[in-house]
């Protein structure tokens, strides 16, 4: 029905009452002559009201002098009309037209741009890509081809399987799907297992290889842990990967120097604003408001201007410079030493991997005014097993020893 | 009368023929179909003419009857030479000779 209704408004249509005696007839008559008459409404015993098309209002003469029925416009409705009401106002017109071509303009190019997440690749990566394969803010619908989109994306990103930009109204998705990697080869070449560190041995977890020494025995760096050589009656020699997990408890020692004087940069709280309204990729910025700064840390806040998820090209950019100033000072050594020990400590875990420290001990020295010498002598568990390619003289020899 | 009568005896014929065949006669115009929407719109398809025209009372011309619709407020939304079709409070339909 309102289909209608905009076609009827769109064609223009005239409001009539018709007076008569014979107004069945005059309504069978409209009928077979093809004429478009609706909503016609009984006011009486000889009056009604209707609305008729205008071509169909110009046929009704014929009719009115056959069936004696006078006609009378009520109103003119329509977009014919209106437009002839309004065509001596220029600015209306003009105003309508740019209306018109801004939101064709607007709605023919991308503002809004989205990635896919759900991915280890950064968002900013993505963007930049995006960009690179042609499609930013303000590219317009046409120029997107998803297939040359994609082809150029998969070319320069290599951890991409597969990309598809998604248009919905003036926003663009884009889907990526990453590359799965292939699991890791385990090694197959022969090799024995040695003592990376000097040690107590408190676990092992043989699973390839030769048991050569066992648990609460002491080893020393480098010693023969696990053979790579298996040599039985049945067999004979052959040469394996040994792989095993042994844990020792282990002394360890770092020692490091650290200076009482740092520089430090402190925001005074001193702030200015400047404001940039962005129309597309015209800036237009506000003064600054405030006091200008020789050192500063900045900040921006953007907000894009949007109805639901329809999203224009106008941005709001609130930009914040905050004073920053530089000083050098010298430090309590009470602090210099614990960010010493907090930062041994953590080298020293970082070094363990999987292991712990069981116990700590820090040697703090005063060098001079200026400078202090922390060391940290540690006992801890870590797996010391490593890996050594086997060179047949040489570990037949340490194995036959 | 003569010719009302061949007239009768035509549509007769025609209506025997289209029984013969199970058509629907609709198509050839030898009945109407009447189609109610809830208690305030009816549409009538294949009726012949408008006899009287108020907003309690509408007779319409349909071939072998009258169709009286009454009803208040009782508006014509669309009309053309096929169908025609009513809106207002419906009361009473009734099929009269």
């Amino acid at each position: 029905m309102a289909i209608l209704d905009i076609l009827n408004f769109s064609r223009g249509y005239v409001s009539v009452k018709a007076t008569g005696e014979h107004l069945e007839r005059f309504i069978n008559m409209c009928t077979c002559e093809n004429i478009n008459i609706w909503n016609v409404k009984s006011r009486g015993l000889s009056t009604l009201t209707a609305c008729v098309s205008v071509k169909g209002f110009f046929l009704l003469k014929n009719i009115c002098r056959k069936t004696g029925t006078k006609i009378h416009i009520i109103s003119k409705k329509g977009l014919p009309f209106l437009s002839l009401r309004l065509r001596k106002r220029i600015g209306l017109l003009i105003g309508f037209a740019v209306f018109v071509l801004a939101s064709f303009w607007l709605f023919s190019h991308i503002w809004y741009i989205d990635v896919d997440t759900s991915t280890s690749i950064p968002s900013e990566e993505l963007l930049s890509q995006l960009e690179l394969a042609g499609v930013e803010k303000g590219t317009p619908l046409r120029q997107i081809d998803p297939n040359k989109v994609q082809a150029r994306l998969l070319n320069l990103n290599p951890r991409l399987v597969w990309a598809w930009p998604h248009v919905r109204g003036n926003s663009l998705y884009l889907e990526v799907r990453e590359k799965v990697s292939v699991p890791e080869i385990l090694p197959t070449n022969p090799c024995n297992i040695v003592a990376s560190h000097s040690g107590l041995i408190t676990s092992m977890l043989v699973k390839e290889g030769r048991h050569v020494v066992t648990e609460d025995m002491y080893v020393s760096e480098g010693q023969l842990l696990v053979g790579g050589i298996m040599d039985s009656v049945a067999m004979g020699v052959r040469y394996v990967h040994a792989d095993a997990e042994i844990w020792a408890t282990t002394e360890e020692s770092l020692s490091e120097t650290f200076s009482l004087i740092t520089s430090e940069t402190n925001r005074t709280g001193n702030n200015s604003v400047r404001y940039t309204l962005k129309f597309g990729n015209l800036p237009i910025s506000t003064p600054l408001i405030g006091k200008s700064f020789a050192a500063y840390e900045t900040e921006d806040t953007e907000s894009t201007f949007h109805i639901g998820s329809v999203y224009f090209p106008i941005s709001l950019i609130k930009t914040e410079y905050m004073e920053t100033l530089t000083e050098t000072v010298v430090c309590p050594q009470e602090q210099i030493e614990q960010e010493a020990q907090q930062y041994l400590e953590t080298l020293l875990q970082n070094s363990l991997k999987n292991g712990m420290i069981l116990e700590k001990r820090f040697d703090i020295q005063k060098l001079d005014d200026k400078t202090i010498s922390v060391t940290l002598n540690a006992v801890c568990s870590r797996q010391i097993a490593l890996a050594e390619p086997i060179e047949e003289e040489i570990n037949i020899g340490r194995e036959t020893d | 009368m003569r010719n009302k009568k061949r007239k009768q005896e035509a549509a007769s014929a025609y209506e025997k023929v289209f029984d013969a065949l199970s058509l629907p006669k609709t198509a050839a115009g030898l009945t109407t179909t009447v189609t109610i929407t809830g208690k305030d719109s009816i549409l009538v398809e294949g009726y012949r003419g408008i006899i009287k025209y108020s907003d309690t009372l509408v007779l319409l011309n349909a071939p072998k009857y009258i169709i009286r619709i009454t009803g208040v407020d009782l508006e014509i939304t669309e009309i053309a030479c096929e169908y025609i079709s009513l809106r207002g409070v419906i009361a009473a339909l009734e099929y009269t000779h």
